[in-house]
């Protein structure tokens, strides 16, 4: 079975695609097949983490939502380019262009394009998880995008907005019975050491935090330069992402 | 959804499983009737019981520097 994983937050900034890459890595060295899709429309990274140029794209996401390209022309294997020793990533790009964005917002991307998206990647490819980085906010695109995937994964970082943020939005996903969870992430560090964190935070958003990442600097430092945890496999931020990849792999397959 | 020759196309139709969803979504957003103050008040509490728990941090921190100092 294929799950779906929509990487949400309530403001931008919040690590998502960052997030979403090296989660993505990591699950892969767990064997695991993941296609990982570009939704942040208005500001598309995760390919610059990926080190994927908009050429390479033989056609991007737009292309297949619009019925102009068929999933294998958009899907691009960079597994080998990533040096993965097993498992499998897919990347699904989408377009920088402008006026490509502004269709996409004004038509709108559908509950069909994700059940659609995921069914046909584990059809054509035998994908283990699809992960789709969303873009921040609490409008009817980005919802759909939620509650049309099998669970939800929302980035918090620790400040009064984003905490209030999160704290709307998880009310929202409730009323729908949504599978949701949380990641904290660019956490004071002295505060990352309390190890009621957790509790108290699952306790305010009556959500499950399945991950306290502290902020690091090194993250800062790389500049988006590749993924991260295959670089700097040793590094503490590795260990906090393999936590939140142990959850899903455990507990959601 | 459209296979031709092992490829695989989307072809969106019209659903009315994705009209119901949407007209929820709106109707959940439209009469969410947040009360702003209420959320507020109860992420301020949250913040005073982190900030007491960072305080707890730091006091036992500084109890561990003493009977470090003091072990030396």
């Amino acid at each position: 079975m294929v799950v779906g994983i929509a990487i949400h937050s309530y403001r931008g900034g919040t690590g998502k695609s960052t997030t979403t890459a090296n989660l993505a890595v990591m699950l892969a060295l767990y064997g695991k097949k993941v296609a990982t899709i570009d939704l942040d429309l208005t500001s598309p990274g995760l390919h610059v983490i990926y080190q994927v140029s908009q050429s390479m794209m033989k056609a991007t996401l737009n292309d297949y939502i619009f019925g102009r390209a068929a999933l294998e022309d958009v899907v691009i294997d960079i597994t080998n380019q990533l040096g993965l020793p097993k498992g499998k990533i897919l990347f699904l790009g989408a377009s920088m262009k402008p006026e490509e964005i502004a269709k996409l917002l004004k038509e709108g991307y559908s509950e069909q394009f994700f059940r659609e998206v995921t069914k046909q990647l584990g059809e054509a490819y035998g994908v283990d998880y699809v992960i789709f980085d969303t873009h921040p906010g609490l409008n009817e695109d980005t919802l759909l995008a939620v509650l049309s995937s099998d669970v939800s994964i929302m980035m918090m970082r620790m400040d009064k907005q984003d905490i209030t943020g999160t704290y709307v939005t998880a009310q929202v996903l409730k009323k729908f019975n949504k599978t949701s969870y949380v990641v904290l992430n660019m956490v004071p560090p002295n505060m990352a050491q309390a190890v009621e964190l957790r509790s108290e935070v699952s306790k305010l958003l009556g959500i499950p935090v399945i991950g306290v990442i502290p902020f690091y600097p090194e993250i800062l430092q790389h500049r988006s330069r590749g993924v991260f945890i295959l670089r700097h496999p040793k590094h503490p931020y590795t260990l906090r992402v393999k936590e939140v990849a142990e959850f899903i792999v455990n507990k959601l397959s | 959804m459209k296979y031709m020759s092992g490829r695989h196309y989307f072809i969106r139709r019209h659903d009315s499983r994705e009209e119901e969803l949407r007209r929820k979504i709106s109707e959940t957003l439209l009469s969410a009737q947040t009360n702003i103050e209420e959320v507020e008040n109860k992420v301020s509490s949250f913040e005073r019981r982190l900030e007491e728990i960072l305080n707890r941090l730091d006091e036992l921190e500084n109890r561990l520097k003493k009977l470090e100092e003091l072990l030396e």
